[in-house]
């Protein structure tokens, strides 16, 4: 058998495989990014550890700034985090289970990527109310998963969720609240 | 007759290794498409593309378990077997390239390969997913070289 028949053939199914892909990806919508949750108010940014009260800026232009470095809507600061967790907003850890279970914000429930795979219901959604705040963090850094769980809430009906940009590591570094054991 | 008998032999292993190779990716392309949001996550997540590239993960996303499928199926009829094979050849060898880049740039990503039964790799993209991917590709070079093997609809069509 000629290899440019073969290759011709591989082609073709390439070609069908792109086209089958194009049309699902008409039927079939796909998050890239979490929805922009509220924004949020001035009372959420801490002036004594904001940026804002670094650089002189008003909250809200810091809020902006930030916003604008990431790129992302819904993403705060560490600052911002800290304001929401001492109004009783709820913490997720999207983080794996021994991360978790060794060192986590107090208070915070784990929700990995993972438990949110398949269609499958985790029971730490039983704890979180959709109508409220979350703010969601992990590793920090160009780590990816507090994001997509973000997507993931999103489509349960999470409409104002956050993404805490430092992370934990940010967190334990400011010296806030953490503690260990599995959730 | 001697000669017969091996080339029955071979073609018999080439169906077997054909069938399961394209059963496995029937799989993959399956799994895919069940939890298609699960596989747009890994893809963004190896940082392949650009962020600002965002329709070129929604084309991979959608692209590559339907030609999995489709190649999956062609495999396991034995239709079109070697251009079937030489696509997925160039399909694992991307595959593998993509995971040793994220390797080498120390990422912490999940595979997304076969949505929640990633066996026997589990976790974080490591070494394992390149065995396993070298040993597919191994496989599908064998069909390649092989050709479709015994209950193959190319052998009854001259193809």
């Amino acid at each position: 058998m000629p290899l440019h028949l073969d290759l011709h053939r591989a082609c073709t199914i390439a070609f069908l495989g792109v086209v089958f892909g194009g049309v699902h990806s008409l039927t079939r919508p796909i998050s890239l990014k979490p929805a922009a949750p509220e924004p949020l108010a001035p009372a959420d940014l801490a002036p004594d550890a904001s940026p804002a009260a670094a650089t002189g800026m008003t909250p809200l232009a810091s809020s902006a700034v930030a916003a604008a470095t990431t790129g992302k809507e819904g993403d705060i600061t560490l600052a911002q985090a800290r304001a929401l967790y001492e109004q009783g907003v709820m913490f997720v850890d999207a983080r794996s289970l021994a991360e978790f279970t060794a060192e986590h914000v107090e208070g915070a429930v784990h929700l990995p990527l993972e438990s949110l795979e398949g269609g499958s219901r985790p029971a730490a959604l039983d704890v979180l109310d959709p109508g409220a705040k979350v703010v969601i963090y992990c590793g920090g850094g160009d780590c990816h998963a507090s994001h997509d769980v973000a997507i993931r809430l999103n489509a349960l009906g999470f409409r104002n969720c956050y993404v805490m940009t430092d992370g934990f590591p940010g967190w334990k570094a400011a010296g806030y609240e953490v503690t260990g054991g599995a959730p | 007759m001697t000669d017969a008998k091996p080339p029955a032999a071979t073609g018999l292993i080439v169906a077997i290794v054909r069938i399961l190779l394209g059963g496995l990716f029937i799989f993959a392309g399956v799994m895919k498409l069940g939890d298609l949001q699960g596989f747009a996550f890994s893809v963004k997540a190896f940082e392949i593309f650009p962020a600002e590239a965002e329709h070129a993960v929604r084309l991979v996303t959608f692209a590559v378990p339907w030609t999995e499928l489709i190649i999956g199926v062609m495999l396991v009829a034995g239709y079109w077997t070697r251009g079937a094979a030489l696509l997925l050849a160039a399909i694992l060898i991307g595959f593998v390239a993509g995971i040793v880049s994220v390797l080498a740039r120390d990422m912490n990503v999940t595979c997304g390969c076969f949505g929640r039964f990633e066996r026997p790799c589990t976790g974080p993209i490591g070494v394992c997913h390149v065995i396993r991917n070298g040993v597919l590709l191994l496989a599908t070079l064998f069909v390649v070289w092989k050709g479709p093997g015994s209950m193959a609809i190319d052998r009854h069509a001259g193809r």
